[in-house]
């Protein structure tokens, strides 16, 4: 696993990210980046981006995946991201179909699209975490994204990939692990205000969220930012 | 059988609970960390521990669930760093087991809090050797007796998820499922919420193949 790569996210992604593409740019001049990942929920933000980073840009969409079967249980999170201009078409057209249908082994259809598996949400972290029986296919190249958040049970996340990886590795070609840090928001600080905006997004029934009690099972860091990715880049 | 750990009479045990400014995992500091020390059923000692912190903010709603006394607090307060450092020299050792009520959805986070205001990494490798009574009582509900011995931890995570309407795992209603006396008025207190907590755990280990 090669260094730590700063994933961002921007406010694109409704009520994931307090950060606006600005910001992104900002810091990404600041600490002289060749290279610019976002990973967004959405394509709305693609344009803006392109043209703020332009060839720098390594733009993700995070998509749901599913088993054979369908089932809306089955439902756990994969990244694509887009190579070159063709990536970039294919990766609409990827994103176009994820409203229309349950995607399964969509790296069949296109030749320029790369996919990862992010740290939480995956089918592995679903199938840790629950009783979920996640199992989707695979494509014969991927990358498990790790995550080190300081969070209570990410090390033996980390573990279950690891071993993963390795029991895979018969089946399938070229699996990687790649050490990745999620950016939310861009200091430590900046923890609370992203709450703030989690609580203003959040659509649970039931007690309004505060500060003292935002109602977000296991949000228990502030690692989420450029801050702490400097300390462990 | 003999090697089911309610059979272990010299096992170590670390029961604990903390009492917070708030329920957000990330800033709600920790005011109170009880824990106690127990061998086998023996409850060989008590800690009752009070941090201190210059910009503790209890909420209402917290002081009146948690029993917060502010001159109770300023009168015992002493260094985080001091009880943090003892405690968590206690609960890393390998032969204990540490115990508690929800401790992986909440307490883990609370000492994550206790550590970065004091700048200090959170080491978590303890984390196999917890066991938490929510996650297990919710099992146990649900007919699960027989945990994965080589994935105990992943085993009660799953449990702890789990979520189904009416169903109850609360202390309190733990401690009248398995007829254990108790005085609700002391129920938040923490270092009363842990002794009853052991007894209830005791009570658990009988019904679990572990």
């Amino acid at each position: 696993m090669s260094c730590m790569i700063p994933l961002f996210k921007t406010h694109a992604s409704i009520g994931r990210s307090i950060l606006r593409i600005e910001d992104v740019k900002r810091i990404a001049d600041e600490n002289e980046f060749d290279e610019v990942y976002l990973v967004e929920d959405t394509m709305v933000g693609f344009p803006e981006a392109f043209r703020t980073f332009g060839e720098k840009l390594r733009f993700g969409y995070r998509f749901s995946i599913y088993n054979d079967d369908e089932s809306d249980e089955s439902e756990s999170k994969m990244i694509v991201f887009a190579d070159g201009d063709e990536g970039c078409r294919e990766l609409y057209d990827l994103y176009t179909r994820s409203f229309d249908e349950k995607l399964k082994t969509p790296w069949h259809d296109y030749n320029n699209l790369k996919f990862a598996v992010p740290f939480y949400d995956s089918f592995l972290h679903k199938n840790f975490v629950g009783f979920s029986n996640c199992n989707p296919n695979l494509p014969n190249e991927l990358i498990f994204f790790v995550e080190r958040n300081n969070l209570p049970f990410d090390a033996i996340l980390e573990e279950r990939i690891a071993d993963y990886v390795i029991n895979s590795s018969h089946f399938c070609t070229d699996l990687n692990m790649q050490v990745v840090k999620s950016i939310y928001y861009e200091n430590k600080e900046d923890v609370e205000a992203f709450q703030t905006y989690k609580c203003i997004c959040n659509r649970q029934p039931g007690r309004q969220a505060s500060l003292s009690n935002p109602r977000l099972d296991h949000f228990g860091s502030d690692r989420f930012c450029v801050e702490a990715w400097k300390e462990h880049k | 059988m003999e090697d089911l750990l309610r059979f272990k009479f010299d096992q170590k045990y670390v029961i604990f609970d903390t009492e917070t400014e708030g329920l957000n995992l990330v800033t709600s500091k920790p005011w109170q960390l009880a824990w106690i020390e127990a061998t086998g059923k023996k409850i060989t000692k008590k800690q009752n521990r009070f941090l201190k912190w210059d910009d503790l903010n209890v909420s209402e709603d917290a002081a009146k669930v948690t029993g917060f006394d502010k001159k109770e607090y300023e009168s015992k307060a002493e260094d985080p760093a001091v009880v943090f450092k003892e405690f968590m020299g206690l609960i890393s050792q390998d032969d204990v087991i540490v115990v508690g009520q929800n401790i992986l959805g909440y307490d883990l986070y609370m000492l994550g809090v206790i550590a970065r205001n004091l700048n200090i990494i959170m080491d978590y490798s303890f984390i196999n050797n917890c066991f938490d009574t929510k996650a297990i009582a919710t099992a146990l509900a649900k007919g699960n007796k027989t945990p994965d011995k080589d994935d105990f931890i992943g085993w009660q995570i799953k449990w702890l998820h789990y979520r189904e309407r009416g169903l109850k795992t609360n202390q309190k209603f733990l401690l009248q499922h398995y007829e254990i006396d108790f005085n609700e008025a002391k129920l938040h207190d923490a270092l009363y919420d842990i002794e009853k907590n052991f007894e209830i755990f005791q009570k658990q280990l009988w019904e679990l193949d572990i």
